[in-house]
């Protein structure tokens, strides 16, 4: 027998509408009818008489997907708890699976029950209540914010996040680059991220350290982004240095959905999915087929992913099953020399080498289980993914590069650099891992005191390769790196809650990290020779939280993290080095159920650190440094017709000691000081047409950078950008039209400092020089939508 | 409860707007490391040259032309491999604990030029006459501060249109008598050297580790080179050239002429303010 | 429930044991240094193609390889030194196999990126390795030199295949060298800087000296347009008339008197004009780390007033 579940669940009112200070729990047994409506609600004796009568009328008017016995709607008799929000703020759900069917329309969770078969008795509460915030910075953009302004790709979203600002080098379908509060996070170096309980950052990847590659996500699959800005949670292990982003994944469109595109530069872009009603939001299914010819020449693109979720009763306890395939390919324009653009001896939109490009692949199975209720609550997820990823770019040129090694190294080198630097990446990987914890009540000086320990796993089997290619012929002309790596990642967390004072929690907690990599390099000289290195890294956090009213919260935090080698630079035996992270936080939390606004100072202190050294075209070892900075950031939604979110981060990233030809106090290159991003919504109803509502959706998103220090005392250029989207939806069709950069502003997206010689023959100029890739002109995408 | 929340909107956006007026105008003098400075460029030539000088295969050199084309200049922070070499002037605490102490050698090795610093390229090759009155200026170049040390003196694959060099990239005219034999018949010469001479010596012209006087350059200045036409004749034995006349003298091409030619201390930089 | 005590006591374990000790600590591990002139020196540098033996046909055979190296060095790549020779070990490489140096025991396991060492003049009061003779000490001490090569070349007669022309020679350098920032040469792509310490292991860094680089015909081991070769007939050319005393050892004073051949030597770099020079300078580069590894190379003495080639400060 499939048990009733839950469609519809309007939130509990206190009695006499006088919420309490912290929630309330209350059992009650119902009976729900074969239409699914609720024809009997009854307490337990030892309730309150008024929450009593409050709860069983919060009951009645739920709605339920009738019990099914054979495959027909039959009557069932089950216990629910309906729980009564207390006034303390409700903190923001965190775990990435919660199994909270059918939420109401409020943002944030508030009833939570799951239906089990009449003939059982245990009650099934999952994932309600999260890990509350650890710094004052800590947010969850919601759905309302993600799908306020128009999203191209899963990491355009990225883009709403405070303090993160994205830019792409090598084509549409690669990883962009990412910085985040004065980090140059590279393409993921510095930014742990997950989603749908899967990392996606891929470890020791040749073209980057933790490149995390995004694109395999229709945006409209993204629910929800929790943003965990430095390293005050256990919970955030390796790349976790800037911070760390959860994404969860869920579609809420009830029944099908169906969508055509198309666009400006031969963009066209198929979507189907669908959500079965009466589910929760995590159970779905969605494709994305897009294809364009892009802005200039060298940039056409094309990429096809499927994702399907579900989450699903099983017995007391709740799985969540998640799967997904997607490849691309895509052209790369590659960067240009400013002064060639400025002096017009290059288009724009041109490129020096059309053969820059790659592609990119990416499968993956998740299983998720989990049970418990506000006492005791456990899970395990497993999870396996398949990466590829091929990038063939060209930086240089025909530079011929400083190259140390014996006179033949040197020889073959030079001799290949004639042919043009053109490079091609391939990187290869299957992962399998885990995460799972346990979150126990364990009072201490109170009831609500939790002790939560987790245990964590991740095994990479990389096989990865370095050629440099002629640009002509594109043949291999030196083989540079042939390796085979297996990295292991294992770790365990403890966190302790305790609540000292009535209105302070301290949250605090130690984790321990266990890297080992085992590298084998088969090219140069090597001859499949291997060798192993391995480390461990202990980190401490901790956050107090003082709630000063009934909405604000006060918040200090501390943090110790850690950044990961890759692999192959570690000598056999070495115990593997680890950048010491070391994180402080403070700042305010204001958040009501319509507002949230939340400011902080922030201060990021590394025992060394990395910059792109252009000489050697690598990141090299810099003295120590340090980031301090603030973030001012909101999201407010005071009528159900407009909501806004907007961020202010401004961050200041220096040297802290003199060493190595950088000089303490001299700012680090390439992360932006200041990110300024703002996303509005107005989702008016503009009237009625035969007696069916029409609502019109008009967003807008507003990205702006300033201030990007570049190398020799350079400034690079700002930019602000708008997005705007406006929809209209008569009840099952909808029209939607586009414009990304709405003003059609020229824009570099990227800047970088380095010596390139793009002119075969010339005299080349071997000084480092500004190099940039052009951002996108003024791109109008038309949609129509049928929703069945 | 929606009309409460404005009050609330509007100090929120006061504060961020506020936020972003402090931050975007922070100006903060703090930049990234280093920055980029204009280079002038001047070629001169060793007195030395007009007056009889001996080589180190032991003739007493008298020179009438001499002249070479170059198509540009880099300038590195690597040490050059060898050869005599200024270092920068140390403070008397320095030199006490210090190695070097006034001229010094680095040594012969496996040069490595390091990171570019700067540079000068010449849009079309430039001939230099190496008996001009004075230091000769050429196009500016650019670059940024570093510490320099070691420079690349770039011979050109085609010649620039010049009467004394006639198509090769450097040519000497003199005459040459064995040291102690002054009265003994002079050589008349005439020696060229063209890409292919110097192909055998270096890589697309390029002379590497170029002596450049160890200096750390903060600002905006003046590369001066000095050829050196001594280096260029230092290991030409002249009894293997046909005597020629004061008028006619034997055009030739010689190993140790271009070797010469290709000689890392036969270009000597330094910078000035 | 339980206690507070119990709870608090637990809690600041917890945080002690974040915030005391450190359980990622690498251990300590020992680095040894050795030193070995390979089978060039050892054995001896047959004819070959220029890389293999010399391009002339020449062969040659060492009787004594001298070299007093001091100053070993090991820092990390803040600079912090943790180990650093106590004084300077005399060596005759002509002696078989890998000799210690010093051993330098109870180093943090971890990676030293800034690794030295140098040659310099010969003292008394060095310690003798191995089998070197006490007298070789002496002699080096009271010339004041820092390599000591002596051995005997010698190739079959062009004039009579039967009989062979020999050479013998003596020469004593009195370069001081440092090398520094060595690295080891590329194993499997990579190229370390300096040693890596290991966890309860010893790491062997071998200050080899390769015996055939005085005979090289270019300074610069880099990137030539020409291929560099080893050749011994110019040496062996400057003990014959007119330039040499025909007495069958080839001196550095009559090398020092043999002008160079620019179109078989490359000279760039060259200060000087006389083989004597070349081979001085080269007398530097004998010094290589790891078998293959290299360091930069920097003269330690001052130049003397005066001089302007390395030949004048032998006369």
């Amino acid at each position: 027998m499939i048990p009733p579940v839950p469609a519809e669940q309007p939130r509990a009112i206190w009695p006499h509408d006088e919420p309490r200070a912290e929630d309330e729990l209350v059992p009650v047994v119902l009976v729900v009818a074969a239409t699914g409506e609720v024809t009997s609600a009854e307490t337990e004796s030892g309730v309150e008489p008024e929450l009593s009568v409050a709860a069983i009328e919060a009951a009645r008017r739920w709605v339920f997907r009738p019990a099914l016995k054979d495959g027909r709607p039959v009557a069932a008799k089950l216990k629910v708890l309906i729980r009564f929000l207390g006034s303390a703020p409700n903190e923001p759900d965190t775990t990435a699976p919660t199994n909270v069917p059918a939420r109401p329309p409020a943002p944030n969770p508030v009833a939570t029950t799951v239906a089990v078969p009449a003939e059982q008795t245990t009650i099934t509460v999952l994932g309600t209540k999260g890990t509350p915030p650890r710094s004052a910075s800590e947010i969850i953009q919601d759905k309302r914010v993600l799908s306020a302004s128009p999203h191209r790709t899963a990491s355009d979203l990225l883009l709403t996040v405070p303090g993160m600002a994205i830019t792409q080098h090598s084509g549409e379908g690669a990883a962009h680059q990412i910085f985040f509060r004065g980090f140059d996070a590279v393409h993921g170096q510095d930014l742990e991220i997950w989603a749908g309980g899967v990392p996606v950052n891929d470890v020791s990847n040749i073209h980057g350290q933790g490149y995390a590659d995004l694109n395999f996500l229709p945006p409209e699959v993204v629910k929800r982004i929790r943003s965990s800005p430095g390293t005050y949670d256990p919970r955030q292990g390796d790349f976790a240095v800037a911070g760390s982003l959860w994404l969860d994944l869920g579609y809420d469109e009830p029944g099908f959905t169906l969508s055509a595109s198309t666009g400006s530069f031969g963009a066209r872009r198929y979507f189907l999915a669908y959500h079965p009603k009466g589910w929760s939001d995590a159970t779905f299914a969605a494709f994305e087929l897009y294809s364009t010819d892009g802005f200039g020449p060298a940039r056409a693109a094309q990429r096809t992913s499927a994702i399907a979720q579900t989450e699903i009763p099983l017995g007391s306890a709740t799985a969540r099953v998640m799967a997904s395939t997607y490849a691309a390919s895509f052209d790369s324009a590659g960067v240009l020399r400013l002064s060639d653009i400025e002096k017009g001896s290059i288009d724009r939109f041109g490129s020096y080498d059309e053969h820059q490009g790659g592609d990119s692949a990416r499968s993956q199975v998740a299983v998720e289980l989990g049970q418990g209720d506000a006492e005791s609550r456990w899970s395990i997820t497993s999870y396996a993914v398949l990466r590829s990823m091929r990038l063939r770019q060209d930086f240089t040129g025909y530079l011929v590069q400083p190259f140390t090694g014996s006179a033949a190294e040197v020889a073959a080198a030079d001799k290949a650099s004639a042919q043009g630097n053109s490079e091609q990446q391939t990187n290869d990987a299957s992962t399998l891992g885990m995460t799972a914890w346990y979150r126990r009540s364990l009072p201490i000086f109170a009831a609500t005191d939790a002790l939560e320990v987790g245990v964590s796993g991740r095994y990479d089997s990389i096989a990865q390769s370095q050629k440099k290619l002629s640009i002509d012929t594109s043949q291999v002309t030196l083989d540079e790196v042939d390796a085979k790596v297996r990295a292991s990642d294992v770790a365990g967390y403890v966190d302790l809650a305790i609540h000292p004072l009535s209105r302070v929690v301290v949250r605090g907690g130690v984790r321990l990290d266990g890297l080992a990599y085992v590298t084998q390099d088969d090219g140069g000289q090597g001859q499949g020779q291997r060798r192993s290195a391995q480390g461990a890294h202990l980190g401490a956090k901790a956050t107090v939280d003082v709630r000063l009213t009934q909405s604000a919260h006060a918040l200090a935090s501390y943090g110790d993290g850690f950044r990961s080698p890759q692999a192959r630079s570690l000598a056999a035996g070495e115990t593997a080095p680890f950048t010491k992270v070391q994180s402080y936080e403070v700042g305010l939390r204001y958040q009501t159920e319509q507002m949230r606004a939340t400011a902080s100072l922030f201060r990021t202190v590394l025992s060394e650190d990395l910059a792109f050294n252009q000489a050697t075209a690598r990141n090299d070892r810099t003295p120590p440094t340090r980031r301090t900075g603030v973030s001012v950031e909101m999201a407010a939604h005071p009528t159900s017709w407009f909501s806004a979110a907007a961020s202010v981060t401004y961050t200041r990233a220096e040297f802290t000691n003199t060493d190595g030809g950088y000089n303490a106090g001299d700012l680090l290159p390439y992360a932006p000081q200041v990110v300024i991003r703002s996303d509005l919504a107005f989702t008016p109803t503009l009237g009625q047409v035969m007696n069916r509502p029409i609502t019109a959706h008009f967003g807008i998103g507003q990205t702006a950078i300033a201030r990007r220090p570049l190398p020799y005392a350079e400034m690079g250029h700002d930019y602000n950008l708008f997005d705007v989207v406006a929809k209209v939806r008569l009840r099952e069709v909808e029209l939607a039209v586009s414009a990304f950069n709405l003003l059609n502003q020229d824009w570099y997206d990227g800047e970088y400092t380095f010596a390139s010689n793009f002119q075969k023959g010339a005299a080349p100029s071997l000084v480092p020089q500004r190099h940039v890739t052009v951002g996108a002109p003024r791109t109008v995408l038309a949609t129509l939508t049928l929703f069945l | 409860m929606s009309i409460a929340i404005i009050p609330r909107l509007i100090s929120v956006s006061a504060l961020l707007s506020f936020s972003c007026l402090a931050a975007c105008s922070s100006g903060s003098d703090a930049s990234t490391t280093g920055k980029r400075i204009a280079l002038h460029t001047e070629i001169t030539a060793d007195p030395v040259i007009q007056s009889t000088f001996t080589t180190g295969f032991g003739w007493d050199v008298t020179l009438s032309k001499a002249k070479v084309a170059t198509s540009a200049f880099y300038y590195f922070d690597g040490p050059p491999p060898t050869a005599l070499f200024k270092v920068r002037k140390r403070s008397i605490g320095e030199r006490i604990g210090g190695f070097f102490v006034g001229t010094a050698w680095a040594h012969p090795g496996h040069y490595q030029a390091g990171t570019a610093l700067g540079e000068a390229i010449f849009t079309a090759p430039v001939a230099f006459d190496l008996f001009s009155a004075g230091p000769v200026k050429l196009a500016d170049g650019d670059g940024v501060t570093g510490i320099y040390r070691s420079a690349r003196f770039v011979l050109p694959q085609q010649a620039p249109a010049d009467d004394v060099l006639n198509g090769h990239l450097a040519a000497v005219e003199g005459q040459a008598v064995k040291h102690g034999q002054a009265d003994a018949k002079p050589i008349y010469f005439r020696l060229i050297a063209d890409y292919d001479d110097i192909s055998m010596n270096v890589n697309e012209g390029a002379v590497d580790g170029c002596v450049l006087d160890e200096t750390t350059v903060t600002d905006d200045g003046t590369i001066t080179v000095e050829v050196k036409a001594t280096i260029w004749l230092n290991l030409v034995d002249f009894s293997k050239i046909e005597p020629g006349t004061a008028a006619k003298p034997t055009e030739a091409r010689d190993a140790g002429f271009s070797q010469g030619v290709t000689q890392l201390s036969a270009y000597h930089f330094s910078y000035s303010k | 429930m339980f206690s507070k005590l119990t709870s608090l006591v637990l809690l600041s374990t917890l945080l002690c044991a974040a915030g005391c000790s450190d359980p990622t600590s690498g251990g300590k591990g020992i680095e040894k240094f050795t030193t070995w002139g390979e089978e060039f020196i050892e054995d001896g540098i047959p004819a070959g193609d220029g890389t293999t033996g010399f391009v002339d046909g020449w062969s040659l055979k060492y009787g004594k390889f001298l070299v007093n190296y001091n100053a070993i060095s090991v820092a990390d790549a803040a600079g912090h030194v943790v180990a650093k020779l106590d004084k300077p070990r005399f060596v005759d490489n002509v002696h078989r196999d890998e000799k210690d140096l010093i051993t330098f025991p109870d180093l943090d396991a971890k990676a030293y990126t800034q690794v030295s060492y140098e040659i310099s003049t010969a003292v008394a009061n060095a310690e003798i390795v191995g089998d070197a003779d006490p007298a070789d000490l002496a002699m080096m001490v009271s010339k004041g030199l820092s390599v000591y090569v002596e051995g005997e070349a010698s190739k079959p007669d062009p004039d009579n295949a039967k009989k062979q022309i020999t050479k013998t020679f003596h020469w004593g350098f009195k370069t001081q060298t440092s090398y520094r920032d060595c690295h080891s040469a590329e194993e499997n792509g990579i190229s370390t800087e300096g040693v890596v310490v290991t966890n309860n292991q010893t790491d062997v860094s071998q200050l080899t000296t390769h015996g055939d680089h005085l005979y090289y015909d270019s300074l610069q081991s880099g990137d030539n347009a020409k291929p560099t070769s080893i050749r011994f007939e110019e040496k062996a050319a400057a003990d014959d008339a007119p330039n040499g005393d025909g007495d069958g050892e080839v001196t550095l004073q009559e090398l020092c008197q043999a002008n160079i051949d620019p179109s078989v030597y490359n000279t760039s770099g060259l200060p000087g004009a006389t083989i004597g020079d070349f081979v001085i300078s080269l007398a530097r580069t004998i010094g290589h780390f790891r078998h293959e590894g290299e360091c930069t190379i920097k003269r330690i003495d001052p130049v003397p007033s005066g001089v302007t080639n390395p030949c004048d400060e032998y006369k």
